[in-house]
């Protein structure tokens, strides 16, 4: 932007205020009608009330040089009366001083032996809390203790009675199925197998039951494998 | 014995009685000493102090070690007595306004137990015509020889206004003093 532009821009918005106030330094303050004929007058008045206060409370010559004494006088006098400041020095007054010498104890007495029965008294009255205490101190704890160690006895026997009962149950499935199986016949068994079992199961059962079953293993001979071979393919 | 060690003792639930027992050995006349001078009569001081030390006994166990046992012990002790005076000033249709223990006047004259001279009955009887609070201070003051410091921790007040409350009791007894010579 130039300065050209500038200062256009300022002539502007001079020329949009123009004619807004007559004078620049005019306030937009007003005061009511007439005030200004009336305000020396009301001056005047306020300085006359003032003269005529000033003339009818006159004072004592001197008043003034010797007031501060006198406040000064009226303070120590005050001092005295009340020490504010000084309410330490009443441990040391000198009433209490004499007045200790004649009074040292209050004058009251108890009965006879009543610090010694005191003891036993208060020892009485506290007791019941006491007893009630110890019997917090034994019972409760041993209380506790006790529910813990059945509810832990408790889930101990039901965990052996579980495993006993697991234990006991497939110790009976096994017993069963061997029984069931010892029952059946050896020829019985290898009929089954000769007629549901699959080529691969002889070598399953061969591999697993080696010692158990003996199958009864053809010879034959190359040439004779090599004949059935020609045949079959 | 230390107050720490009693202090101690009483945690242990097996050296607790014997704790108790070593505090109210210790402390018992000084309770008792500092409740028969505001209530005067022996068998409420009798029955006050039993009742303080149960309760010290109830609350010893939460007590801290921020202050001192004995200004605990004191404080427990006015404030009983406090609520025990209030009390007996309302069975006895005591105008709230009189701010005196003027109330106590027969107790001390008609009591068995006590057989003070004329200036110790003179003392209690100037006493009497205090205000609770200046009655409070200067027997803590006067007889226990009391620190400010201390009665503050007691009463809770500020030692400005305990300093005050003593400089006016001694005035008041003073007066006293002087107009029945």
């Amino acid at each position: 932007m130039s300065t050209m532009d500038n200062k256009s821009n300022y002539q502007d918005d001079l020329a949009s205020i123009k004619g807004m106030l007559a004078n620049p330094k005019d306030t937009p303050f007003i005061v009511p009608n007439g005030y200004f004929n009336t305000l020396e007058t009301n001056i005047m008045k306020r300085i006359s009330v003032i003269s005529d206060t000033e003339k009818s409370f006159g004072v004592p010559e001197g008043y003034f040089e010797s007031l501060s004494e006198h406040i000064f006088a009226k303070i120590k006098k005050e001092n005295y009366a009340t020490p504010i400041n000084s309410f330490d020095k009443t441990e040391h007054h000198p009433f209490i001083k004499v007045l200790k010498e004649k009074v040292s104890t209050p004058g009251f007495t108890t009965p006879q032996n009543y610090f010694d029965e005191l003891s036993q008294k208060i020892n009485r009255e506290i007791a019941p809390s006491v007893e009630k205490e110890k019997s917090k101190e034994i019972i409760f704890p041993i209380r506790r203790k006790n529910r813990i160690l059945s509810w832990i006895g408790y889930a101990a026997a039901a965990c052996i009675a579980i495993s006993l009962g697991i234990y006991g149950f497939l110790q009976y499935q096994s017993n069963t199925f061997e029984r069931t199986l010892k029952s059946i016949p050896d020829s019985e068994i290898v009929n089954y197998l000769q007629y549901y079992s699959e080529p691969g199961d002889a070598a399953f059962l061969e591999a697993q039951f080696d010692d158990v079953i003996q199958m009864d293993k053809p010879q034959f001979s190359e040439e004779d494998i090599e004949a059935y071979l020609d045949y079959s393919i | 014995m230390e107050d720490s060690i009693i202090i101690e003792k009483f945690s242990n639930e097996r050296t607790r009685n014997e704790a108790f027992n070593l505090l109210l050995k210790k402390y018992q006349q000084r309770i008792y000493w500092h409740v028969r001078r505001l209530v005067v009569d022996h068998d409420d001081a009798d029955d006050l102090v039993q009742d303080i030390f149960v309760k010290v006994w109830k609350n010893l166990e939460n007590f801290r070690a921020d202050s001192q046992l004995y200004t605990w012990l004191y404080r427990i002790a006015t404030n009983e007595c406090i609520t025990f005076l209030n009390k007996k000033k309302q069975y006895q249709s005591v105008s709230l306004d009189d701010d005196s223990a003027s109330y106590l006047a027969d107790t001390l004259t008609t009591s068995s137990y006590f057989n003070g001279n004329q200036a110790q009955l003179k003392l209690q009887q100037a006493l009497l015509t205090l205000p609770e609070k200046q009655r409070l201070v200067f027997n803590m003051k006067y007889f226990d020889d009391l620190k400010y410091d201390e009665i503050s921790e007691i009463l809770g007040t500020s030692v400005g206004a305990l300093k005050a409350s003593y400089h006016l009791a001694v005035k008041k007894i003073e007066q006293f003093f002087t107009d029945n010579d």
